[in-house]
């Protein structure tokens, strides 16, 4: 589960959590894949990342890699 | 028996490709990208690093633009029925394997689009001009292989990238027969969909397959279904690769695949070349002297032409040629080798050829082997 240590960003599939994993990591936020465990009747089931530091940085890193964050939950 | 019929799926392939897909069926078996425990996570990352191998070993900018297929004709009719629209107008070569020439073909018979062939010569810059001349306004993409399944001759792909970039069309390689052997860069290379087999010199698996392209969310998907990801979403995926990667993939292949790149990353694709031109070129040198041997194209020679030889003997069919062979202990393809427009233009579309393709298990004392087999049944009854 997120909490506010440790947000979730939900991603849109598993292959855009794992390189939204090594990116986050390359850039010194460690990142952890896992199932999105709230998902939406909109998205419907995928994956996120859980992280441990800042949320916009992450979301930032993420997007210039073309790493859609479609949900954040906690943080 | 001993194999020279790499140019139709390599054999054998290394013992880590064995060790590799033993570890799929073993340890990484559950489905990656559908499921949240360790298992399928695990065998997710795993999948995940052959994405990044074969990244890195085109040249593809990051792991989004692989899309693993079945085999390279796969990869090819994901393209070719993915972008072209009514009124397109594409240009192929006269050396295509059926991978392009029938899906090609087929939207041509069904009104779809209409496709001209270029003739190749042994000058690129001949090759380049005639692809040039068949330019048209309505002309969307060149589409080639980049070297020929049956006689080994390269195409001027990098030229031929550059004269799409001119006219603003798309530039579609089919590497079923380069990629392993002959260095290939995406990026760097202007190639916009980069098509190959899995299974043949990059010593993967069979039912393995690439496409490598940064521009996928163009195409139309040649197949929709689960994906594991947006699954309330009625539509395919808009993104990368999921939107050409329906269904349960093939990770007993893929991971296979995985240590058959390590392999030639290991060994060097310079060197792997070099290594089985050497031996094609042993096997040439031999029979080139026989009076009852016809070949068809110059020597092999490293970075010119792929160790792939097409050869017939005087006064016998291919398939009987290849069945003399089979006889002595030797693994040859005979016929057209899905290739017929190339047989048209080297006048062998009637009785095919006998192909040698080369793999990097091949020594060059098997090629003197070979050589002497051939030798001998030229003499007996050329």
């Amino acid at each position: 589960m997120a909490n506010i240590d440790h947000p979730l960003l939900v991603v849109r599939s598993i292959t855009n959590a794992m390189r939204g994993q090594k990116i986050l990591e390359q850039n010194g936020i460690p990142a952890y894949v896992q199932r999105n465990t709230l998902p939406s009747s909109k998205q419907g089931c995928g994956y996120a990342l859980k992280i441990t530091g800042s949320v916009e940085k992450a979301v930032n890193l993420l997007a210039a890699a073309d790493i859609k964050v479609t949900e954040i939950q906690g943080g | 028996m001993t194999y020279f019929d790499n140019a139709a799926t390599t054999f054998p392939k290394p013992l880590a490709v064995k060790a590799a897909v033993d570890q799929a069926l073993v340890r990484y078996g559950a489905n990656p990208g559908r499921s949240g425990h360790d298992l399928s996570v695990e065998t997710a990352e795993q999948v995940f690093g052959v994405r990044t191998k074969a990244a890195a070993f085109f040249g593809a900018a990051d792991e989004s633009q692989i899309v693993f297929t079945q085999n390279c004709t796969y990869a090819v009719n994901i393209v070719i029925k993915g972008l072209l629209c009514h009124g397109d107008h594409v240009i192929i070569s006269d050396l295509e394997h059926n991978a392009v020439l029938r899906p090609v073909h087929a939207l041509a018979t069904r009104g779809v689009i209409t496709y001209s062939m270029a003739k190749t010569s042994l000058d690129d810059e001949e090759t380049v001009d005639a692809f040039r001349r068949l330019i048209r306004p309505e002309t969307r993409a060149i589409i080639t292989t980049h070297a020929s399944n049956v006689f080994g001759v390269k195409m001027p792909i990098e030229k031929l990238a550059v004269l799409a970039r001119q006219y603003g069309l798309y530039f579609i390689v089919d590497a079923a027969q380069t990629a392993g052997v002959e260095p290939i860069d995406v990026s760097g290379m202007g190639i916009d969909f980069l098509c190959t087999a899995g299974h043949k010199s990059l010593y993967g698996p069979t039912g393995t397959g690439l496409l490598i392209t940064a521009l996928g969310s163009r195409l139309t998907p040649l197949a929709e279904g689960g994906t594991g990801s947006v699954s309330a979403d009625y539509n395919q995926p808009d993104f990368m690769p999921d939107r050409h990667e329906s269904g349960t993939l093939n990770t007993v292949g893929i991971l296979g695949l995985g240590a058959g790149i390590d392999f030639v990353n290991r060994h060097g694709i310079g060197r792997i070349a070099h290594y089985e031109t050497m031996v094609a070129r042993c096997i040439y040198d031999e029979i080139s002297t026989e009076p009852n041997v016809v070949l068809y194209t110059p020597a092999p020679q490293q970075g010119v032409n792929l160790p792939v030889l097409s050869f017939n003997i005087k006064g016998k069919t291919s398939e009987e040629t290849t069945g003399l062979l089979n006889q002595a202990g030797f693994a040859l393809r005979g016929g057209l080798h899905c290739a017929p427009s190339a047989h048209e233009k080297y006048g062998t579309l009637d009785g095919g050829t006998a192909r040698i393709s080369v793999g990097a298990f091949n020594t060059v004392e098997q090629g003197y082997d070979l050589a002497c087999a051939i030798k001998r049944i030229a003499r007996a009854g050329g």
